[in-house]
Formats: C-alpha cells, sequence, structure tokens
C-alpha cells in the first residue's frame, strides 16, 4: 500500500497498492481488482494500526454492517417477524425471538411505525440483513422499543462523531437541558425531553453544527438559545 | 489563433463551476454548469427494486432526463439510453446487487455541450451519494467545421456554422487512455477523429483536477 497516498484525498478508480505477502485488512471504499487495491469513493485514505486501511467519506445512504446499532422503523408484521426500514437497500428483518426472554408464549408488543434500537446481526450483500433487540449475552442493555421523542435523518459522519465518548456539543447541551438521545449509525438521532421547545432545541443544535468547530459551534447554540427565550 | 465568438481560444474549454449536495432529498447531487450550459443531478440509491427490474448479481441503473420546456421526448430519451450505458460501466453494479440506483437530470439551461455537461455531472453527482465507482469517467464535446477543430463549442457557435460535425468523447483514465462512448454528428475523417482524440486526452486532465478540487471542498463541510 502506497505510504505517501495516507491521509490524502483520493478520487475513485485510482490504484493504492498492489497485493503483497503482508496481510492487511481493507474497509469502507476499497476493493481489489487484478491484483491491486483500488479506490471506488472519494474521501481521504486512512490507517490504523496494525493493518487495517479505508477511506473516509460522508454519505447519507447506510450500507449495513454486522455488529453495528442502528434506529429503525417498524413497517410490516411478517409471520413471526417484523419488518423493519433502516434507510438500506431492503427492510431488515427483527424476529420476535430476537428479544431478551422471548418465547413463543411471550411475544412483543411492537406496533406498525414504532422505533426501534437495535444492533445487526446478519449482513451480507445476498439476504435481508436481520437485527435483534439485545446483546450477545441476550440481555435488553438499551436496546428495544424507543417510546416517545423525535426521531431525524442525519449523514453518517454526524451520526459517528455523536458516538464518540466524549462530544463536545452533548456535553454543553446537556449543562443546560435534560434530554435522552439514541443515535443509530445509519444515520439517524432519536431525542426524548421535557418540552417540545427542548426537543427543537436540541434538534437545530446538532444539525447546525455539523461540521464546525468547538467555539463556532458554541456560538451557534447560544444564538439558538436566545432566540428561544 | 484566431478568436471564437466568445474570445476563447480553439482548445479551451468554459469555466466550469459545481455546488455539491444541495438537494436534501437525494443521496447526492449536483448543480453543473460548463459556462451557461446549466444541469442539475440527483441521485437516489441503492434502494429498494421493483421485482421486474431486479438483477441478482448487480444494481440496475435507471435514468430520468428532463428538459426545460418537455417538448422533445425524443431527445429525452437517446439521452437517457446514452447515460444509461455510459453509467452502466462507470458505477460498480456487482457491490449491491438486488437493488435499484436512479439518477435524475433536470436540464436548467443548454447552450451546447449538453450532452458533455450531464455525463460531467453525473459523475460529480455520484461521487457525492457515495456509490462505490469503478473508474471516473469525463466527457469532451467537439465541433468540427473545414478546418477547425473547436473544443465545447456554445449555441452560437454551433448556429452559425452550417456544415459542421461534432464529436461527443467520453473518456476514461483507467490504465491506459480509453474511450468509453463516442458519438458523431455528421461526417468526419479518421484523422480528424484522432486529432479530436489527441485533444480530448489532454482536456480530460483538467476536467479531473476541477472535479478533485470540488469534491476536496465538499468533504471538508
Amino acid at each position: 500500500m502506497d505510504s505517501e497516498l495516507l491521509g490524502t484525498f483520493v478520487l475513485p478508480g485510482e490504484k493504492l497498492g498492489e497485493m503483497n505477502t503482508n496481510p492487511i485488512k481493507i474497509g469502507n471504499g476499497l476493493v481489489i481488482r487484478n491484483g491491486s487495491i483500488v479506490s471506488s469513493k472519494c474521501g481521504i485514505l486512512q490507517f490504523k494500526k496494525p493493518d487495517k486501511y479505508w477511506i473516509n467519506n460522508n454519505q447519507k445512504r447506510y450500507n449495513p454492517i454486522v455488529g453495528q446499532h442502528v434506529i429503525g422503523f417498524i413497517t410490516q408484521k411478517a409471520g413471526t417477524n417484523y419488518l423493519v426500514d433502516l434507510g438500506t437497500n431492503v427492510p431488515a428483518v427483527l424476529s420476535f425471538f430476537g428479544f431478551p426472554g422471548a418465547t413463543k408464549k411471550n411475544r412483543p408488543q411492537l406496533k406498525i411505525n414504532d422505533t426501534v434500537y437495535a444492533r445487526i446481526v446478519v449482513s451480507n450483500g445476498t439476504e435481508e440483513p436481520q437485527i435483534v433487540c439485545m446483546d450477545k449475552n441476550e440481555r435488553a442493555s438499551g436496546f428495544g422499543q424507543l417510546e416517545g421523542g423525535y426521531c431525524f435523518k442525519c449523514s453518517l459522519n454526524l451520526s459517528r462523531k455523536f458516538l464518540q465518548p466524549r462530544n463536545k456539543i452533548l456535553s454543553y447541551l446537556g449543562k443546560k437541558l435534560k434530554f435522552e438521545i439514541a443515535v443509530g449509525v445509519n444515520g439517524r438521532i432519536w431525542i426524548n425531553s421535557g418540552s417540545v421547545q427542548d426537543t427543537i432545541l436540541i434538534t437545530n443544535a446538532i444539525q447546525k453544527t455539523e461540521g464546525l468547530t468547538e467555539k463556532p459551534a458554541r456560538k451557534v447554540i447560544n444564538m439558538l438559545f436566545d432566540n428561544m427565550m | 489563433m484566431t478568436k471564437r465568438i466568445d474570445n476563447r481560444n480553439p482548445n479551451q474549454m468554459r469555466p466550469l463551476s459545481s455546488i455539491l449536495g444541495e438537494n436534501e432529498n437525494s443521496d447526492g447531487s449536483v448543480i453543473y454548469s460548463q459556462g451557461k450550459t446549466k444541469v442539475l443531478v440527483g441521485v437516489h440509491g441503492p434502494k429498494e427494486v421493483n421485482t421486474f427490474k431486479e438483477q441478482y448479481d448487480k444494481a440496475t441503473v435507471s435514468v430520468v432526463v428532463k428538459t426545460e420546456q418537455r417538448d422533445d421526448l425524443r431527445k429525452e430519451k437517446t439521452l437517457e439510453k446514452d447515460l444509461k450505458g455510459i453509467l452502466e460501466y462507470m458505477i460498480f453494479t456487482e457491490r449491491s446487487p438486488r437493488s435499484e440506483i436512479i439518477i435524475t437530470a433536470h436540464i436548467l439551461n443548454d447552450d451546447g455541450s449538453l450532452f458533455s455537461t450531464l455525463v460531467n455531472a453525473c459523475v460529480l453527482a455520484l461521487c457525492d451519494a457515495g456509490i462505490e465507482i469503478r473508474s471516473l469517467v469525463y466527457s469532451i464535446t467537439f465541433l468540427i467545421t473545414e478546418n477547425k477543430i473547436l473544443i465545447d463549442p456554445i449555441e452560437n457557435e454551433i448556429a452559425k456554422i452550417s456544415n459542421h460535425s461534432r464529436v461527443s468523447l467520453v473518456l476514461s483514465k483507467d490504465n491506459e487512455d480509453s474511450i468509453v462512448f463516442s458519438k458523431c454528428i455528421g461526417l468526419t475523417s479518421l484523422e480528424i477523429y484522432d486529432k479530436c482524440l489527441e485533444i480530448g486526452n489532454v482536456a480530460k486532465l483538467s476536467i479531473r483536477k476541477f472535479m478533485k478540487q470540488s469534491l476536496k471542498k465538499n468533504q471538508n463541510k
């Protein structure tokens, strides 16, 4: 892999390196063609030790990957499954048994248009992705139905930023308001707070501060607060 | 070199401009113009597809082209068919089987070289949407009169010259310089066609540079 190109902006179709004996892992935006590694999306080439390469790009449409946490809307009941819309190619399948403590007699009580927070367990290119509302030890731990609140769409980069441990915008908002938030990597954010006004404020704060650094973001949030009062 | 109607040299393209990602409904979009020819292209996908269009091993590409006045449907259909072929080459359709990628192009103003503008705009919109691409393509149109080859013609030039022909080339920069698509309207000799190819292979580098600049600036948003 060409080390000069790391951290630079690449266009799709650029040859980035040859396949040789060193095993490496290639991720988002990289494919292998004719024995060489070629980029298939435009973005910045990244590297994480010891052997992971991928292209950092921003897009709105989500490609399901096993293990990621997503927010979905229930669109249909089919047999013993729910069909859940994740914003992907095809709707995902959420089995009735994908809930903690579920048995044939003990079924989940979800309805159409409910919001769920789930984890992807199966996703290959050929069949529908499958999700469950529990963690590996079959406990709820935050998965399941998200009751009330308001859900909106954003770009994938923004949702990944809000999943980082010490997000500055969330901590700033948390000092002033009380709210509950759920972030899905499929570009959806769910917010629940005491009043409608607070929810609107938080939604605007998140959407308007995309791509800003800390100081300009605080300015924007303060402006939103002043306009609300 | 004699100057053209709009003061350009024969080998000079019009100024290019693009605004990426303005359309919130689509996954990727661009408002792209070459001089005064302006198009808006939006990309949706990969998304769910009807069973009759579904392909088990690759994505289906659908193109919709709409002109300003909607008076020449034949022109729209021809553009759709040509674009579909080029985009099927460009998009890595094997990466998302059983899905559909819909590209919608609205022609906001037609001032010559419409086909090339549409192709270049589709490339930018697809990159903005994050759809996987095999290799980028670049399109240039030439106007050929008795003794001159003019790159990127405008409507005024085409209208004033009675006996002319046009060549539209879509080129890619894969391993070697290769032609993806070529369309000739009117008679052209092989030597002149080769000359167009030569000029095109140089011009595509400046189009590529422009695309890289626009996409890089958009990335930092």
